[in-house]
């Protein structure tokens, strides 16, 4: 038979992208622990031959499946504010400064909140690190059409980024002539 | 080797670098680590199973062990829920969700946590996060009058069987299965097919615990209205 095993033993070396990922493609942050979890879940019921691409590629696409499959079967629940955003800042790591949280969650609306097409493209790319090949692949695009799609995703994200803070401007040295 | 392609626009630098901040929550790692390792136990079991068919000889007695042990794990109960309910909270209770001022921002499937403490004497004071059998089991806890603590946990999946020697009542139109043991009370019932539990100590009335579920269970039941706390 083809293709390798899905190394079930280094699993967790991926949680937190598809964790990201995840957070990205529904937009609520509870409901991406659901979806990762279950994504798992899945994953480990029984040994999983890979046909080509690697570990992440394959999470991506059941996160991906397992979401389409939530969404059908009308498993939505109400969007609601993570536990996360208001008691575990330290799932967050270098975003546990609340300004920065909040640019957190800016990012990952922004990102939810995209025409499908463009935020698949960013996602794969941006979000859960594939290469344009593997984000090709995973959607059923050529690398071209990943590369225009992401382009445009990224203006639209960008664009609705705030502003970081400027470093204040450095007092002029008086110069006695 | 993954070699993802490096952007040169700052805003999509820092776009990447917000997005890379963000940590899956240890109790998400934890959950996830221990259904991994359950499933590794369950294929060592399986392989050792196959390893005895050359003890030809103690193969009789060993296959009636081996079919007990390799049985179809027995799916999980409500009992189970309340024995992880039992062992406390982690973490501080979770906020009240900002869209929905009577629920607080803690879900599983769907299904969000009651936000009592603006209409009941019943306010979120912790919660804690489990796996039981691959499903998601979060609780949060509650503490009431006299400081009396309450857990009500939320199972993921499909509902659960109720629990042996529980008695159904229907209150507010949400059917509820009761059952007292010694030191415990425990009501569960169903939201969205997810089988809702409150345990707490045998001190807790059967009224009370019966209207909280009441209350919990009545915002999905369509046409009926919250029932009265007593």
């Amino acid at each position: 038979m083809n293709g390798r095993l899905l190394d079930r033993d280094h699993l967790g070396d991926h949680i937190d992208r598809l964790f990201r990922a995840a957070w990205a493609m529904c937009g609520s942050r509870d409901e991406a622990e659901d979806l990762v979890q279950e994504t798992f879940v899945r994953v480990l019921a029984r040994p999983r031959r890979l046909r080509g691409g690697d570990d992440l590629a394959y999470l991506v696409q059941v996160l991906r499946n397992t979401l389409a499959g939530r969404r059908r079967a009308g498993r939505r629940g109400p969007l609601t504010v993570s536990i996360a955003d208001a008691h575990e800042p330290a799932d967050t790591g270098a975003a546990a400064r609340p300004e920065e949280m909040a640019e957190v969650r800016e990012v990952f609306s922004a990102i939810a909140s995209l025409p499908g097409d463009l935020r698949d493209a960013l996602v794969a790319v941006d979000v859960a690190g594939l290469s344009y090949a593997e984000a090709g692949r995973l959607l059923g695009a050529k690398e071209a059409t990943i590369t225009t799609r992401l382009h445009r995703a990224r203006r639209h994200v960008t664009g609705r980024m705030s502003t970081p803070p400027q470093p204040a401007p450095m007092p002029r040295e008086e110069v006695t002539p | 080797m993954r070699t993802p392609e490096t952007p040169h626009d700052p805003s999509v630098i820092r776009m990447r670098a917000l997005v890379e901040s963000v940590q899956a929550p240890p109790a998400l790692r934890a959950r996830i680590e221990a259904e991994r390792a359950r499933r590794a136990s369950r294929r060592s079991r399986r392989r050792a199973w196959a390893a005895g068919g050359a003890v030809a000889v103690v193969i009789a007695a060993l296959a009636a062990a081996l079919v007990v042990v390799l049985a179809p794990a027995s799916p999980p109960t409500v009992l189970d829920a309340t024995a992880l309910a039992a062992r406390g909270p982690e973490g501080p209770a979770p906020a009240r969700d900002p869209a929905d001022p009577d629920a607080l921002a803690r879900s599983v499937d769907g299904v969000a946590f009651p936000a009592w403490s603006g209409e009941l004497p019943w306010r979120a004071t912790g919660e804690r996060s489990d796996t039981l059998d691959g499903r998601r089991a979060a609780t949060v806890y509650y503490s009431g009058p006299g400081a009396t603590r309450l857990a009500y946990t939320i199972v993921g999946g499909s509902a659960l069987d109720w629990p042996e020697g529980s008695r159904r009542t229907v209150r507010g139109g949400v059917e509820v299965w009761l059952l007292r043991r010694p030191g415990a009370v425990v009501a569960t019932w169903r939201e969205r097919g997810h089988q809702c539990v409150i345990s707490g100590p045998a001190s807790v009335s059967d009224d009370v615990v019966l209207t909280l579920a009441a209350r919990a269970g009545s915002r999905s039941t369509p046409g009926y209205g919250a029932p009265a706390f007593d």
